[in-house]
């Protein structure tokens, strides 16, 4: 009883598929290798098959049922190293090691009779888990189909007199023998792929060892792992998370990521992650978004909460926020990225190339170059598609449209709006007195996602 | 994102894997507050409705509401500290008033044993049993219940017969009431007639049968007998608030039985003994007879956690093994001490005219000194940051906490006063 409250947290497991089709049977080879000699015999057996069948001693006493399978967790494999039996009336489980236990098998489990009439007592290590209350019927997350699936059975290998974990099935046919139809899934389904058993190797705890220590290795597979996911997909995911886990997801990632993904939620999953997040990787967060993606997430705050996080912006684009968030509509100005690309009009096609180069990585509007001359006058704009089709020895003021649509500083949004829908443009410049540029306004800081 | 038929299947696991875990940490709370409901309760509620109808039901489900407030502080403070009441009292608050708790818990919970009893021999009398063998049957029943060694029977034993106390809801329904009635005073609670004397004394007894110091004492003692920790408090909690509308329910449910035969007939009792053959005419021999078993039920849930809450406040204080979990070998002196409380409770009884009024009217006064002591030290205890780390009671918890204590001890105080000098709130 004690140990049955922790399972429910940590209840999401990640895994990586993407090896999959190239190291499906290494670790039933890495075992057979191993402990396999060429007279052994292997059988494979699935957790729920095992689990709640009665334990006997050797002598015949029943003991009572198998509750639980302990694993040592290996980098590339997990070996059973102790059971837990559950007995009945109260008394208090049994933990017995697996180096008593005679066999396991479908029907019963058979364990030594006590050594001096009781087992020694086990000692809980670290690193040890439980099969069935942590991994069983729990949440997988699937790194490279950005899906969560559950864990409908493990499945075991009996090596002569060791057991080891091979992987979680997350298959139909799991899935119906755990519903008590297994006979029916047999006759009805196709044989289950192997695609269905996720090898142990790529089965980690999210919850549990993403911060803790111990999980070192792990740790970096799985943040290499969801730095490939689409923010779209991992906002997706984050939505489908309880708060514990979605709060280890969201802290295991690059703020850069962490940002596109906080900005794709729904609200009240932004509410619930800007919540437990400190104020100092908010900031840090914040730094990759715009004023109106900013405002657009401190909408949906708590009046505290978004205070407390106007503190931490810089002063410009905290003003900035503050006036998107208390007018109901706002001058271009407030709407505009101050970073854009301008370059001078004598520059060759092949110099531009280099310098967006170097340049565009830090800017906030990169589809468009805009041709300035010394003073920052607007005199032209190329599509970042012109500049890749044109002839790389040619002037930037030769190919440049020169009949920009741009909007003054004290336009409003609506008008914005307007001339967006008008011309499809991807981003408008705002162009001030004497038709000097001040910033680019983009088309998702205009429209926005609930609108 | 995640698909419907797994997600379904996940859900199902999870929401059994937790009901799971709660039927293994729930128990406490369930028994205490069923026992709750014991032999002067059902005495109290029977009366109640015979006198006000279904008018007072809705005051019963407010106490039930108020008792889950009191007792899952002691939820709480067993489960951090795993220590009972008593030692909780004698650590926080010094010798003087540790004794002071001790003696007076012995002394009323031992009175009250004695009530629980003579509710006992009276319900099994309706059977024609007579009080010798209902006297030692019971007490060889007590006595084997504890001595099994291990706390778990004792609490999945005491769940059935916490179970038994639902008879209540059949024998409401054989009594045939007027259901529409009966919401209209959840619904629009109301004081008949006015605030009478006669009235406020009902309610101030179904106060004091509602929270009782042994409730206090032997939750949380139980709690730390069951090994609970920290992180059950949550289930815990989910034990006592089922608990609690379970206690609100039978009483309700007894209000609703004698509220709509004997009331409406003008007949008017004082013991539930005689509600249960008052019943018989109205509603039927099988209406009386349910009632005469939750009153004998009542009676042996109620010696069961009374004497235990005892057994366990000495061990704690004695320093005794007072666990369940051990042999009688290994304990001898907390069974024995049980055993005793058992034995010389029913003794007492089978003493011809034995002045059961009188007995009342003591275990009144005294709880009236305990319960504030207790109460006042309950919240005390919760409120220190030390002791009970994130645990500590909320602001929200003190404000409805507080006003809970104040209000029962003034009732109960009020109540106490009004028991010796019955001419005071004029009859």
């Amino acid at each position: 009883m004690r140990s049955t409250n922790d399972q429910l947290r940590g209840t999401v497991w990640a895994k990586r598929r993407s090896e999959v089709s190239v190291r499906s049977n290494q670790i039933r080879e890495h075992i057979l290798k191993a402990s396999l000699g060429p007279n052994k015999t292997a059988r494979y057996l699935f957790l729920s098959e095992v689990v709640d069948k009665k334990v006997q001693t050797q002598s015949g006493v029943t003991v009572g049922k198998l509750k639980d399978l302990v694993i040592k967790d290996e980098p590339h494999y997990a070996e059973v190293s102790s059971i837990i039996i559950e007995r009945s009336l109260g008394r208090p489980p049994l933990h017995v090691s697996w180096s008593n236990v005679v066999s396991v098998t479908r029907e019963k489990t058979v364990i030594k009779d006590p050594p001096e009439g009781k087992y020694p007592e086990i000692k809980h290590a670290g690193d040890q888990l439980l099969l069935r209350d942590k991994i069983l019927d729990k949440r997988i997350l699937d790194i490279e189909g950005f899906d969560v699936e559950v864990v409908y059975d493990i499945q075991l290998l009996l090596v002569e007199d060791k057991l080891f974990v091979v992987g979680a099935d997350v298959g139909r046919h799991a899935f119906m023998r755990r519903l008590g139809f297994g006979r029916i899934a047999k006759s009805v389904l196709e044989n289950g792929s192997k695609e269905d058993i996720i090898p142990w190797r790529y089965v980690q705890p999210l919850t549990a060892d993403l911060t803790g220590t111990k999980g070192d290795v792990k740790l970096t597979i799985t943040r290499e792992g969801l730095k490939d996911i689409h923010p779209e997909d991992l906002a997706d995911i984050l939505e489908e998370l309880s708060q514990e886990e979605r709060v280890h997801l969201f802290n295991a990632l690059d703020n850069e990521v962490a940002a596109d993904a906080l900005e794709a939620t729904e609200p009240r999953v932004q509410r619930e992650i800007l919540a437990s997040t400190s104020s100092e990787r908010a900031a840090q967060i914040f730094t990759h978004l715009s004023p109106v993606q900013i405002a657009d997430i401190m909408s949906v705050l708590p009046r505290d909460d978004s205070e407390e996080f106007l503190k931490i912006l810089k002063g410009d684009v905290a003003s900035k926020v503050h006036q998107l968030l208390s007018q109901h509509d706002v001058p271009a100005s407030t709407l505009a990225m101050r970073c854009f690309l301008g370059f001078q009009g004598d520059l060759t096609v092949e110099e531009a190339f280099t310098r967006f180069r170097d340049e565009a990585r830090a800017c906030d509007v990169t589809m468009y170059i805009y041709v300035v001359d010394n003073e920052g006058h607007l005199r032209g704009v190329i599509d970042i598609n012109e500049l890749l089709q044109a002839d790389p020895a040619r002037k930037l003021e030769e190919i440049m449209t020169r009949n920009v649509v741009v909007v003054a500083p004290t336009t409003m949004r609506a008008d914005v709006e307007a001339l967006f829908r008008k011309y499809r443009f991807r981003a408008i410049p705002v162009v001030g007195d004497s038709e000097k540029i001040v910033g680019v306004i983009r088309e998702k800081d205009v429209f926005l996602p609930e609108e | 994102m995640m698909k419907l038929v797994p997600r379904l299947y996940y859900f199902y696991r999870r929401a059994w894997k937790r009901l799971a875990i709660f039927s293994a940490i729930a128990g406490p709370g369930i028994i205490v507050m069923v026992a709750d409901n014991d032999a002067g309760g059902i005495t109290t509620y029977a009366v109640t409705g015979s006198r006000y109808g279904f008018n007072l039901v809705w005051l019963v489900v407010l106490f039930a509401i108020l008792a889950y407030f009191v007792q899952e502080m002691t939820v709480r403070l067993g489960a951090v500290t795993k220590r009972g009441h008593a030692e909780a009292i004698f650590d926080g608050f010094g010798p003087f008033w540790g004794w002071f708790s001790l003696i007076d818990l012995t002394l009323v919970n031992f009175l009250t044993l004695v009530t629980e009893f003579i509710g006992m021999v009276a319900a099994a009398s309706i059977f024609g049993i007579p009080p010798l063998l209902t006297i030692v049957a019971s007490v060889i029943f007590l006595t084997v219940l504890v001595a099994s060694g291990t706390y778990w029977t004792f609490e999945r034993i005491t769940l059935v017969f916490c179970l038994l106390n639902l008879v209540y809801i059949p024998a409401a329904f054989l009594a045939n009431p007027s259901w529409s009635e009966v919401t209209r005073s959840i619904v629009s609670p109301s004081f008949p007639a006015g605030l009478t004397a006669g009235l406020l004394t009902l309610i101030m007894a179904n106060i004091g049968t509602t929270i009782a110091p042994w409730m206090l004492f032997f939750q949380q003692s139980a709690v730390v007998d069951k090994g609970l920790d920290e992180k059950d408090i949550p289930y815990s909690k989910i034990d006592t608030a089922l608990g609690s509308m379970l206690t609100g329910l039978g009483a309700a449910f007894i209000m609703i039985a004698t509220g709509s035969t004997l009331h409406k007939i003008g007949v008017n009792i004082t013991e539930a003994s005689e509600a249960a053959l008052a019943l018989v005419p109205f509603a039927g021999q099988y209406a009386g007879a349910l009632f005469a078993i939750g009153l004998f039920d009542a009676g042996l849930l109620g010696a069961i956690c009374i004497s235990l809450a005892s057994s366990w406040a000495f061990g704690e204080v004695f320093g005794w093994a007072h666990t369940l979990n051990v042999k009688v070998k290994s304990s001898p002196w907390f069974y024995l001490f049980y055993f005793l409380n058992v034995a010389l409770a029913g003794a007492i009884v089978l003493i011809p005219n034995v002045p059961s009024v009188l007995i009342t009217l003591f275990v009144q006064v005294v709880a009236v000194t305990l319960l504030p002591a207790a109460l006042v030290f309950l919240i005390l205890l919760l409120n220190d940051k030390e002791l009970m780390g994130p645990y500590v009671n909320t602001k929200l918890q003190n404000v409805i906490d507080w006003a809970i204590v104040v209000a029962v001890i003034a009732v109960s105080s009020l109540y106490g006063i009004s028991t010796i000098f019955p001419d005071l709130l004029g009859g």
